[in-house]
Order: C-alpha cells, then structure tokens, then sequence
C-alpha cells in the first residue's frame, strides 16, 4: 500500500512538531496540540494539514454552546483543506469535524474526497465504514467493508464485520458463507477466545434461520454444541426454532431443560404449552380437552418446581368455573396472608379480560374481609370446593385484615366504585397507619375521585414516612407534578440528585424521562406562563433520543471485538425504531401542542385583553382568586429572583475561595459548570416560527409512530395553520385510515372529523392558488365530504348522527360549529361560541359517579367553555354537572373534598421536607 | 404474575426507568448498552403483566482481575413488587449465567453499610460475605461492603476474615452451607 507524498513538506523540525501535534490530539490534549499546532504556523502560516489540525483540536475543546469558537474551528480546518487541496489528511479532519458535529453526510462527503487520495487508508476506510452503518447506508457499507477485508485479510474483525454487513443488507446466505469461510480458517480458538466464538456459532445459527433456513440452522448448531458456551441461550434458540418447524416433541423437550433452569420465564411455559398444542386458538378458546390436560401438566411442574410462583398463577389464566374459583382462593389466601402488595397487580388482567372471574375475585375477597372484621383470632372462611367438615382454617394475623381491606379497595377503584374503594382504604387506615402501602394507594384513588391536591397530600406523607426510599419519593414527585407544584416537585426530585439545589442538571444527565415527561405535562397544563418551561422538559426528552442514536457509534466495533454480535444486530434494530418509543412520541406530542399554542396566542399579543376578557366571564369569587393567585405568583417571580441572586454569588465566593486554595491551579471543581443560559425555557418559547419547529417533530412522529392516530392529527393541525392543504389533506387520510385501523371510526373519529369541517373551510375561504394544488385539494375534500356537499351540511349531518355518543364526539362536533362560523379569519360570533358551548355542556347532566369523562378531560373542558370561548352560563352549567359527578373534585367545588394537612404548603414550599445527603 | 426472564435489549430503557425509580445511584442508557452488548447473558430483568420493568439485574465480568469474576453493578426491585423473592431470582440467573458462561470463580458487589435488608438478602439468602469495607465508597462519603459470594469452595485465607466481617456485621453466624 503507498501513501501519496505529502504536497506541502515540512522541514525536519516541523514535521517533528506536526507528529506531537497528533500524538496530543489522540492522547485528548488539545490545548497542547494547538499550542504545538501554532508554533509551525509560526513559519509556516499556511501549512493546511496544520490549519486542520488546529481547528479540529479547537472544535473539540469547544462546549457546543460557544458559537464563535466553534465558527473559528470550521474557518480554521476549511482553511487547512483550501491551501492543501490534495491532502488526504486535511479531508480525513474535516470528515472528522463533522462528525463530531453530528453532521454524517456532510462528513461521508469529506472522506470520500480523502479516500479519493489515498484510495487505501484503513483508518479513513474504517471511519466511513462506521458512518455508514451509523446512517444505515448498507450498499456503503458492504462495499466499504469489502475494501477493508481486501485490503487486510489477516484480521478476524474484517471478515466477521464483512458477514454482519451483508446480514444487514438482507444477504442471508454471503452473511454465512463469510463466517464460515472465516471459522475454516481458525485452527484451534484459544481458551481466552472461547466466548468470542461461541457467540459467533450463535449467530450464525440466527442468520441461517432468520434467512429461510431453520432446519440447517439447527444442523450448524449441533455440529457445533460443545463449542457453545451459553446453554441457556441454545436452548432458547433450538427450542424456538423447532417449535417453528414442527419439530414439537424435541421443542418442548427443549422447553422442559429451560424450565429447570429458571421455571419463571412465563416465555419458556409459553413456549412449551405451544409445542403441547396447548395455546389457545386465535379468539383465545380453548377446548374442553386442552384445559384438562393444561391442568395436568401444571400439577405436574407446580409439584416439581413448589418454589416457582408462576406454576401456581398460570392455571388461573385457563382454569374456569369452580376449578377457577378454586385455585383463586387458594392462591389469594396465600398473598393476603403474606402480605404481597402486588396481589390486586397480578389479578388486574383476570378481573379485566373476564367478568365472571372478576365476580368470583371479588366476591372471595368480600368473603374474606366479612369473616376477619372479626376482630382478633378471625380466620379465613372455609375453602372454596373443600371437602364438607374439613379442617377449619387456622387464626390470621390481624395484618391480613389490612391487606384484604387494601386489596378491596384496589378493585373497587379499578371498578370505578370510588366512594367504596376510599371507605376500605380509611378503614385500613384506621387500622394500621403505619402500612406506607395504604397511603400511596389512597393517593391514586383521590387521583382518580379528581382530588389531586388531597392526591399530593397522602403520597407525601408516606414518602415521609422512609425518606431514604426513592420509590416513595418519585411517587410523591409525580403526585405534585399532578396537582400542579412543579417547583416543589422539582426540589422533592431534587433531594436524590448529588447537586441539590441545581437537581435539575443531574435529572437531565442522567435522562430522568419519566420525570420530564410528567413535569411538561403539568408545566404546559399551567397556560402561557407555563409554555416555556414545558418546552424545556419536552425538548430535553427528544435531545435524550438524539443523545442515544449516538451512542450506537462507539458499539460499531466493540461488539465485534467483544464477539457479541446477537445482541450487536439487537442494537441496531433498537436503534431503528428508537423514535416510535413512546416516550419520544409524548414528549414530540407535547412540545408540538405548545408549539401550536404559541402560534394561536403569541407572548405578548393582546394579552391584556384576554386577560380583561378571562376576568369578565369569572364569578367575582373567581375573580378574587385569581388576583389573589396572580399576586401570589409576582412575589414568588421575585422571590425566586432574589435567591438565585444570592445563591450565584455564593457559588461564585466558593468558587474563588477553591480556586484560592489550589494556588489557582484551577478554577473550579468540576461540578461548578455554567448555568443552564435558558433555565425556564424563556428562550425556547421564543422561537421566532413555532409552526417551523412543530413541523421538524411532527415529520419525525409520522415517520416513526405512524400508527399512533396523534402523530397525523397533529401533522394536520400543524399544516392547516401553515396554509398547506395538501399536506394537511394527506395527514387526515392518514388519520382516518390509523382509526379505522383501530376501529376507531375511520373518517368518522371524532378528531378527524373536527379536522375535516377545518379544512373543508378552509379551502373554500381561500383555496391554494396553484391550479393543480387546487384540484388535487379540491378532489380529496370531494371524496371524504362526498361530492358537492358543503362544509356545513357535511358537519350538521355528523352532528345529527355522532355528535352526542362521548364528550369526544361533543367536543368535535362543537368544534366544528367554531369553525364553521370563523369566516375569513374573523373571531367566531358569541352566538356561534355559545352554542357550541351549550352542545358540549348538555353533556354534563349525562354524567354520574359511575360514568363520566376523565376528570382531567372536564377541567380541560371547563377552561375551554370559560376561556377560550368565553360562555359563563355553559361553563357554570359544565362546572356544576362536573362536581356532581366527581364530588370530591376540589377543581369543580365537589360536595366531599377531603380535609388538607395545612403545614403541606406546597406553592410556598422552599425546601423538600427531609434533606438527604445524596 | 412476575415473569422472570434475561433482558433483551429493548428492555433498556425501561430497566433505565426502574432504575430511575428506586434508586440513588443511576445512569445515562449507554451505560445500559455497554453491559448488554458486552455480557447479555448477565442482565436479568422481572416483567409484569402488562410489560412494565419492576425489577433488573444489570452486572458485569471483571476481565481485568486475576481470577474471572462476575461483578452486580445494579440490582432493583420496585417497592410495588416487594415480598415475591424477585431480587433473589433475579440474582440466582445472573449468577447461573456468570459461572456456566463466564466461568466465573465468585461474584462480587458493594453495599451501603447501612442498608441491613440488602445486606441481610445477601447473607441470609444468597449467600454473600463480607470481604471488606471500603471507606467513602459512595459519593455522599457512606462506606461500602465489598462482599462476594464464591461459587466453589473460597479461598482459605480470604474465607477465615470475610466469616468474622461477616458475622461482626450482621450479628449472626454465616450460615454454613455459603455455596450456591
């Protein structure tokens, strides 16, 4: 292999100095390097390898923040390439600096102008090899990796990486014709290796059955047993490969030796009950001979393996009648007496998917709780279907009173039998106070009755009953975070976090997710005070998943280095559907729903007068409130101020101080970084065009959770408010082909049917110009409204025939009246706006405890009746059939509100109760 | 129901949550990735019903020591969840997978000193021992116990010490059949 010359050769000296300037680049010693870097440039100003070098070494101790640093890095390295046009290595740092910048096609363009010089550099090769998996440029790849294994055939990781390359790029058959070619090479695999190839045979077994070839898949493998060192996962693959082609008796053979290694993977009986041709059909019956012989099979493995759990509860899923009721009692007198906590948990499917097993559950565990209200030396009442003067059941505990009572009082609020489900609770209480369990599930029941704050009171106190537990402590963070108390969710979170008070930056390194997801939530709930701060959380949840698509990089050779190519390939699916996870999909959502907010009521635009507006539909009590909140808020802004004030300045003294007592080596300890510049998102909802940001989010959501309904209604809202009829005509056909996919109603859905009356209106306020566009628009409208319908009769005809089956159906159906009456961009009259109120509202008086709307869903309701369309009488009438309905809604002034403990003042909370000295 | 079972990687991010959930110590995902795509066989998660993570081992070969051993780096268990053994099932596969695949000779890990259910969990019923305790192991400056539980016979001039820490610590006598 040659290496071209170098076009601009430096003196001895130089090169000397150009050689340290790698070696510091590569030993991560920058400022050396540039130090080094500068001296050549001394004499030689326009030596282009050097510029390079410099700028990428600049570039790298740059924080991503420093904009003009990292201006000067670019100028710096395009300056390099300019007066070394020829040089490989100027082209190889500036595909380096885009690579660093995440930039990977901009960065593959730089190395192939390298590769272009150097047709044979490993290293460049290598390089675009990575970027090229990493963009799942497979042709790329192959072809890059076929080049490397060429250009050096002496190393296993180029044959093994060349194998993987064509599995990826769907060659099945080259993928193993390499490996094999690859293991004849082998003489003996050194004891050292021994893990390394056997997880090679592994996959080689897995791209042979994943390519059509289960049967020589097998074959491979028992070759090749005693090489494999991991049995479990052998038998794993065999026995799922056998049950796949047939091969049943050998397959639960297979199935029975996994059992004996761990007869809890509920997957392994899954497995073996399938090769019995035990599985239940497609409706999920089975006949009367399979559920005799699934019983036998599971006296059989519930007296082999006594101490597995899962023997025990798996007949529950197929038993029925008395057989079921049977082993029901049996199992749950075993929970309660125990005292398992997830005992209600582990019966929720039962009682969910079967009524007549959710009858027999419920009235055991009725039985139960009539027989040991007893009082002391109570039993359990004698067995179901034990024989007639059996042996009476032996005195409990008095704690399984307690764990019946908690038990009930789960089902019933699972039932929707709130007001029974808070009676066992407070009689469990009653009991024993001292059962932390109780609290945190009187906790969601007040939740689901709509108390939130009472919600936040009761996960409080049991998370002061063991600070130390983190489980309480995030209940509690997501209790408040319901109830509103973002700060002091914030400093409860905080308590876990090694910096306290600035708890914020570890909940956000440590990609706290559940917890971003929730605090944007409650942020976004709080109005237009509270959009940028639920931008904040929602954005530092999406930068988590550009974070971690980025972590695959360093993966690309380590796991063939590591030999640990299953799960290698495992990773790299993960990482191709990683933005259909739901937490991308919520927090996408979220920051789009903000988004659109801020192009509907712009900062600062006629603020005033809404507010003048807001103010004229409350009662004066209301009013009051509100003054009284809006003061109350001033102080705290100010207040917060001032703390944040004197706390920089302490930091700053310590700083100092440190820095004092290092002899000024250095300036601060690590954990002193900048300040977030935009803590409360300010910046964020400062975007100059939300509507361009929704987009960005809105394209990725429909790319990758296309089949949520929410990714293509919000893809509609977003183009109907940018004027993009066609996009937006694409985004409903989506959505009703998504809920017709769901049986959801199709064009029908409530949203999508809102949507439509939108654009149907749109487009004859003010079709797009473009003749074609039109037409196109024009035809699409024609098909879904049916052909010369107008946009009104469309939505009066869905009105008359869906628009009171839900509130979703109400809503959409008023919505539509909104809309309709929003003439050339002119508000919606008051008569329009009251009627459509009054649509909604007459719902109310529908609603009773045993079924009404979440509560979540009616105070959203409520604040769009008496905020956005500014009709008192319906929000008053909404607001009255509400609290009816959830009397104990402190919200909607509910009859039963639970007394507050008043020394939990969470809006005024400065510091978490019980400091921690995480 | 609990389903015992090895993670796969799509579990990541939800052992990650668990993580999040229960435990002071915690971090980022690709710290997750790194053990899975260089142990799979050694990260166990319990799943329940409806998918949730409720509880995970994620530990770790110490390829670099002298003698091979297998090293916890993390073990939850959601405080919903409690009383159903799950952290000892979950740490009996794990450890299985380390001897059978690894061959590995013990395994170790740390512990607060004052966290007397773990450390109870461990001797009692694992079958760990102390082998001793590292000052301000922890980032709040708690100490840890260095414990091991040795799948053959342990060395005997470690076992005679890590009995005494043992005993010393928990007040009780090592129960003696400490293997497997």
């Amino acid at each position: 292999m040659s290496t071209p010359q170098p076009t601009q050769p430096l003196p001895s000296k130089e090169a000397v100095l150009f050689k340290h300037v790698l070696r510091f680049h590569e030993l991560k010693q920058y400022k050396k390097a540039i130090k080094t870097a500068d001296q050549i440039l001394k004499k030689f100003p326009e030596h282009g390898e050097t510029l390079a070098m410099k700028g990428l070494c600049l570039r790298l101790m740059t924080p991503d923040t420093d904009k003009e640093k990292k201006e000067e890095a670019y100028e710096l390295v395009r300056k390099g390439v300019k007066c070394d046009l020829k040089s490989h290595v100027c082209w190889h740092v500036y595909g380096l600096l885009y690579r660093h910048d995440r930039e990977y096609k901009e960065a593959i363009k730089c190395y192939l102008n390298a590769l272009r010089i150097d047709k044979e550099n490993i290293q460049i090769l290598r390089d675009l090899a990575l970027l090229q998996i990493q963009l799942r440029d497979l042709q790329g790849f192959v072809d890059t990796r076929h080049q490397l294994l060429t250009a050096k055939p002496s190393n296993r990781s180029h044959w093994i990486t060349f194998a993987v390359a064509h599995h990826m790029n769907g060659n099945h058959d080259l993928a193993v014709e390499v490996l094999n070619q690859f293991e004849a090479t082998l003489e003996e695999v050194p004891a050292g290796e021994a893990y390394e190839h056997s997880e090679m045979l592994l996959y080689a077994a897995q791209v042979l059955a994943e390519g059509g070839k289960p049967e020589e898949a097998l074959a491979y493998l028992d070759k090749r047993k005693d090489k494999i060192k991991d049995k479990r996962g052998l038998d794993e693959f065999t026995a799922g490969v056998l049950l796949r082609v047939g091969r049943l008796v050998e397959a639960a053979a297979a199935y029975r030796r996994l059992l004996d290694v761990n007869p809890n993977n509920y997957k392994v009986h899954e497995g073996l009950r399938a090769a019995m041709e035990l599985a239940p059909a497609a409706d999920g019956s089975l006949t009367d001979a399979q559920r005799a012989r699934l019983s036998q099979l599971y006296d059989e493995l519930a007296a082999a393996f006594p101490g597995a759990s899962a023997c025990r509860r798996i007949p529950l899923d197929f038993k029925v009648g008395d057989a079921f009721k049977a082993a029901a009692d049996a199992y749950l007198r075993r929970g309660l007496t125990r005292g398992v906590p997830s005992l209600f948990v582990d019966m929720r499917p039962l009682a969910d998917a079967d009524p007549a097993k959710r009858d027999v559950l419920l009235a055991l565990a009725e039985s139960y709780r009539d027989a040991l209200r007893a009082g002391p030396g109570a039993a359990f009442p004698p067995l179901a279907g034990g024989a007639a003067g059996g042996e009476a059941p032996a005195p409990e505990s008095p704690q399984t009173l307690v764990w019946v009572l908690f038990f009930l009082a789960r089902f019933y609020d699972r039932l929707g039998r709130l007001e029974e489900a808070l009676a066992h609770i407070d009689e469990a209480l009653a009991h024993t106070p001292t059962v932390i369990e109780l609290h945190t599930a009187k906790a969601k029941i007040l939740r689901h009755t709509g108390d939130l704050e009472g919600a936040a009171h009761c996960a409080e106190t049991a998370r002061r009953m063991d600070l130390q537990d983190r489980y309480l402590n995030s209940l509690a963070v997501k209790a408040l975070l319901g109830a509103g108390h973002c700060a002091a969710a914030e400093r409860t979170a905080s308590l876990f976090t090694r910096d306290g008070e600035q708890g914020a930056f570890t909940l956000f390194d440590m990609q706290h997710m559940w917890y971003e997801l929730a605090a944007g939530r409650a942020h976004a709930g709080k109005g237009p005070a509270g959009r940028g701060p639920a931008l904040k959380k929602f954005q530092a949840v999406v930068s988590h998943f550009a974070d971690i698509a980025e972590d695959q990089f360093d993966f690309h050779s380590y796991c063939v280095r590591k030999g640990t190519l299953r799960s290698y390939v495992g990773m790299l699916g993960m990482m191709d559907r990683l933005y259909g996870h739901p937490f991308f999909s919520k927090a996408a959502c979220g920051a789009v729903r903000v988004y659109l907010d801020l192009h509907d009521r712009p900062p600062g635009a006629a603020n005033g007068a809404d507010e003048e507006a807001a103010l004229a539909a409350m009662s004066p009590e209301e009013r009051k409130k509100y003054k009284l909140a809006k003061k109350k808020e001033e102080k705290e802004k100010a207040r917060k101020a001032a703390e944040d004030k004197e706390r920089e300045e302490r930091e700053k003294k310590e700083r100092e101080k440190a820095a004092a007592q290092k002899g000024g080596k250095k300036p601060a300890a690590a954990s002193k970084r900048e300040p977030d510049p935009d803590p409360e998102g300010a910046k964020l909802a400062a975007v100059a065009d939300p509507l361009a940001e929704a987009a960005k989010l809105v394209e990725m959501l429909v790319k990758h959770a296309g089949s949520r309904l929410s990714s293509h209604v919000l893809a509609a809202e977003v183009a109907l408010r940018r004027g993009r009829q066609v996009v937006a005509l694409a985004a409903l056909r989506n959505a009703a082909a998504t809920a017709e996919a769901k049986a959801a109603g199709g064009a029908d859905h409530p949203e999508v049917h809102a949507l439509l009356v939108r654009l149907a209106q749109a487009f004859a306020a003010s079709p797009p110009e473009n003749e074609v566009v039109k037409a196109v628009v024009g035809a699409g409208l024609a098909e879904l409204l049916g052909a010369g319908v107008t946009p009104a009769a469309f939505a009066g005809r869905w009105r008359a025939a869906h628009g009171t089956k839900s509130l979703d159906h109400r809503l959409a159906a008023a919505r539509a009246m909104v809309a309709l009456a929003e003439t050339g961009g002119s508000a919606p009259s008051a008569a329009a706006r009251t009627a459509a109120a009054a649509h909604v509202a007459a719902g109310a008086a529908e609603y009773g405890p045993a079924s009404r709307p979440l509560h979540a869903q009616c105070v959203e309701v409520h604040r769009l009746l008496r905020d956005e369309w500014g009709v008192a009488e319906a929000a008053d009438k909404w607001r009255a059939g509400c609290a009816a309905a959830y009397p104990h809604s402190r919200y909607f002034g509910g009859s039963k509100q639970m007394a507050l403990d008043p020394s939990y003042d969470f809006e005024n909370m400065r510091e978490a109760f019980g400091k921690l000295s995480f | 129901m609990v389903c015992i079972r090895p993670a796969t990687i799509d579990d990541l991010m939800q052992m990650q949550r668990c993580n999040l959930l229960c435990l002071p110590e915690n971090y980022q995902l690709k710290y997750y990735l790194y053990h899975i795509l260089s142990w799979p066989q050694l990260l166990q998660v319990a799943e329940d019903y409806d998918g949730k993570i409720v509880g995970y081992v994620l530990a770790k070969m110490e390829e670099e020591a002298s003698e091979q051993h297998g090293h916890i780096t993390s073990v939850a268990v959601a405080r919903t969840h409690r009383k159903l053994g799950l952290a000892t099932k979950l740490m009996s596969s794990t450890h299985k997978a380390m001897e059978e695949v690894f061959g590995a000779q013990y395994v170790s890990l740390h512990v607060r000193v004052t966290n007397k259910v773990a450390v109870h969990l461990y001797t009692q019923t694992l079958g760990y021992q102390i082998y001793d305790i590292e000052g301000k192991y922890y980032a709040d400056g708690e100490d840890a116990y260095e414990m091991r539980k040795y799948f053959g016979p342990a060395p005997p001039a470690l076992a005679k010490k890590a009995a005494a820490l043992t005993a010393q610590a928990t007040g009780l006598p090592a129960p003696t059949a400490a293997s497997s």
